[in-house]
């Protein structure tokens, strides 16, 4: 033990003076998390601005423009004079869509004869203009459910039975595990994983890299007296703490700040917290080992946040990719601890919906650590020539 | 040319100037290779088993977005179905009764249940579920109104008097290649470009080169800024080629605008982020500083930038500080020439503001580093 302790002291030295690593790792998680966090405070985009070209003006289109005014999604600018000022309106970014009220619009709709309108919407984005979409076409829908509710009204029926009438079946869907389908709630919690992961990938890898660059591998195995595990302990031991602490602040503050409650098993979201912590422990000594530069590293690391993000299925689903790319997903431990916690944390699941990430996460912490026994092992022997190199 | 020597010869800026986009690049365009979602599974409980809730059930299956992989039955607990199983991401849950009720004049809903953990799934159904019901429901008013003796024509305008033909423009089949790549691709162009000029200027001094570097510009500081952005603006331009010739054509992504339009916006933008990290690079002496700064400064780029989630939603602080990030203006002049294939001028407001940051880049870099040749130059004397 007192090997240990001395190599974790030692790294607490490198940490303390290298003002990136303190940056990284002490300051970067909860800065970050609130920061960024903070972005999707209000989870979900209301109020999307939306024009009308009116080219029939009459009180059906104008009853249509309130009732799209009304609604919480919806921010009517206004109503446009051409379908070329809803293009230019469109260009400018001023709004995400219009709709196209042709001449005779009020008149096709009393006379039974079916009114046609078009719906332009700007896709270069694609959240507003799904919102768009789905808000517009409720409007148009219940709208013409109230037009055959009138022809039954008028064919003497009840309004009770009337309104039975009008829409025979109906959808009625409800989204689980988001209720309001936002993007907030999907979100947050694989940005604040991946924050807890990219500062330790980056914070850990550079004092890894640094011992590269200063030639100071020798040194660090005699404090370690060259005994392996107590030195791969010692100098992974502080940040493993550490982590451990925020995952702890992260599941008990943070989530709790920007209202994502945990919903499953907590003894498992735990179990599964600590299986990844390691496994990044374990990829960041291996990898890092690599470096003869602790801004080499830094520069290259840092592109890797968006990647592992992507490619681990949180965002764009694993089955939509190649096979060669869900391969390679299920080398990183992201891909198992962000699907995984998902199921606990997100969908209420238990340890049966959690087994198959457990065992990858498993299987990663495993292979991992032989192969940082094994490169580290080749480092302890001749420090001096992998110095040379 | 001494930086384009330097370029060449240093790792650190070929490993961002060549790896970076090579490996990230391609791998991020092969993640969204299949662009758009098809066959999302589903499972049907149907409580019915009429021949009205069957015809509906083969409505679910003849869509191209869905497939149904289970039939769920008395024994399924619905509420466990998606932890139970990873491969349904919805369930429409067809009640008891409906084909009675709905022939007797009674409303009646069909149940969907979306997991809607992933929203890129749940949008995706939500649309999906309601076109199907709706159809069907449009069906059943059809054959209602023409029992009443109107004619198809009439019973069709009836069922459906407002028809929505919806234009989505610019990317009109919402595929998610030609939706995220592009921006990812610019906003990692802009972290590389940043980076590599952030330690343009202080690496000279640690390494004692400064001498030599101010030998070459002959002793002038512009020289030294606008050869060291000349170079850069190069390899920058070296990049886009390689997305634009090589990533986009090889991936099918389109370039909806004018080509020599999107290519000068592109150079104002690189000039742009050039000079703020020269200018990065000429205040703060320390490297590693520096690169976390332009770390704390770029990495969130991209969600400040309003690509995912707009801006107009973000709180007051978060919309401001998005004002700050070249990326944030860059993106919607990219949006509007690159994919709106708008006319030079509606690009105009973000090339002012592009241009402003190059202003101050520009003049902030002049200023640290006149300060610092002067103290250099003084310490030399000494």
């Amino acid at each position: 033990m007192k090997t240990f302790f001395r190599v974790f002291s030692r790294e607490l030295g490198i940490i303390f003076k290298d003002h990136s690593i303190i940056l990284t790792v002490l300051i970067a998680p909860i800065l970050y998390a609130f920061f960024l966090g903070s972005i999707y405070l209000y989870k979900d985009a209301d109020q999307i601005d939306f024009a009308v070209v009116d080219m029939d003006r009459t009180s059906t289109t104008r009853e249509l423009y309130r009732f799209m005014d009304a609604d919480q999604k919806i921010k009517m600018i206004g109503t446009l004079g051409s379908y070329e000022e809803g293009v230019d309106r469109l260009y400018k970014m001023d709004i995400q869509g219009f709709l196209y009220f042709p001449h005779g619009f009020e008149d096709d709709i009393k006379s039974l004869d079916g009114a046609d309108v078009k719906l332009y919407l700007n896709t270069t984005r694609f959240m507003p203009s799904n919102d768009l979409n789905n808000a517009v076409q409720q409007i148009l829908l219940t709208y013409g459910a109230g037009v055959r509710l009138r022809y039954f009204e008028a064919k003497g029926m009840t309004q009770a039975t009337a309104m039975e009438l009008v829409e025979p079946l109906s959808a009625e869907v409800h989204p689980i595990y988001n209720t309001t389908n936002c993007y907030g709630n999907f979100l947050l919690p694989g940005l604040f994983l991946l924050i807890l992961q990219q500062t330790l990938l980056i914070g850990f890898g550079e004092s890894i890299a640094k011992e590269n660059e200063k030639s100071k591998f020798s040194k660090l195995f005699a404090a370690g007296k060259n005994k392996l595990l107590q030195i791969i302990g010692g100098k992974m031991g502080f940040y493993a703490l550490l982590y451990v602490g925020y995952f702890l602040f992260f599941f008990t503050v943070v989530f709790h700040a920007f209202e994502i409650p945990i919903k499953g098993n907590l003894l498992a979201v735990a179990f599964m917290s600590i299986l990844f912590l390691f496994s990044v422990l374990f990829y960041t000594l291996f990898f890092a080992s690599f470096f003869h530069s602790q801004k080499r590293y830094m520069e290259i690391i840092a592109f890797t946040s968006y990647p592992l993000f992507l490619i681990c299925g949180y965002s764009w689903p694993l089955s939509a990719m190649p096979l060669p790319i869900k391969w390679l997903s299920h080398t990183i431990p992201t891909t198992p601890f962000f699907n995984g916690f998902i199921k606990l944390g997100v969908m209420g699941g238990g340890w049966a919906s959690v087994k198959g990430y457990i065992f990858n996460l498993i299987i990663l912490v495993l292979l991992s650590f032989v192969a940082v026994v094994w490169r580290w092992r080749y480092l302890g022997k001749k420090p001096e020539d992998i110095i040379r190199t | 040319m001494r930086e384009l020597d330097r370029i060449v010869h240093q790792k650190s800026t070929r490993n961002l100037l060549l790896f970076i986009p090579v490996c990230v690049f391609l791998l991020l365009s092969f993640i969204y290779v299949k662009g758009i979602l098809h066959d999302i599974p589903v499972a049907v409980y149907d409580k019915d088993n009429t021949e009205l809730s069957r015809a509906i059930v083969r409505f679910i299956e003849a869509s191209p977005e869905t497939k149904v992989v289970r039939y769920l039955d008395s024994s399924d607990d619905i509420k466990n179905v998606f932890l139970e199983n990873n491969n349904i991401e919805a369930i429409y849950e067809i009640p008891n009764g409906l084909s009675g009720n709905v022939y007797s004049g009674k409303s009646t809903k069909i149940g969907v249940y979306t997991n809607s953990s992933n929203i890129i799934f749940g949008n995706t159904i939500y649309k999906e579920a309601e076109d199907v019901v709706n159809t069907v429901n449009a069906g059943i008013l059809i054959e209602t109104f023409m029992k009443d003796g109107m004619t198809e024509d009439q019973a069709m305008n009836l069922a459906l008097p407002i028809r929505v033909s919806v234009k989505p423009l610019f990317n009109p089949n919402y595929n998610y290649l030609y939706y995220l790549v592009p921006g990812l691709m610019t906003v990692l162009l802009q972290m590389i470009l940043f980076f590599v000029t952030t330690r343009a200027i202080n690496s000279e001094f640690n390494n004692n080169t400064f001498r030599d570097l101010l030998l070459a510009a002959k002793g002038k500081i512009l020289n030294i800024l606008f050869g060291k952005a000349f170079a850069y603006l190069l390899m920058g331009l070296l990049i886009l080629l390689f997305i634009i010739g090589m990533i986009y054509p090889l991936f099918g992504i389109p370039i909806n605008g004018n080509l020599l339009l999107i290519l000068g916006f592109f150079i104002i933008f690189f000039v742009s982020v050039i000079f703020l990290g020269l200018m990065l690079s000429c205040i703060v002496k320390d490297e590693i500083l520096a690169l976390d700064i332009a770390f704390f400064y770029n990495s969130p780029a991209f969600v400040f930038s309003g690509f995912t989630f707009p801006i107009f939603a973000m709180p007051l602080f978060d919309k401001f500080y998005a004002q700050f990030i070249p990326y944030t203006h860059f993106l919607y002049g990219f949006f509007k020439l690159f994919q709106m294939n708008a006319p030079a001028r509606y690009a105009r407001p973000e090339i002012l503001v592009l241009l402003l940051f190059i202003v101050i880049g520009f003049v902030g870099s002049v200023i640290a580093l006149g300060i610092r040749t002067k103290k250099f130059l003084q310490q030399k004397a000494l």
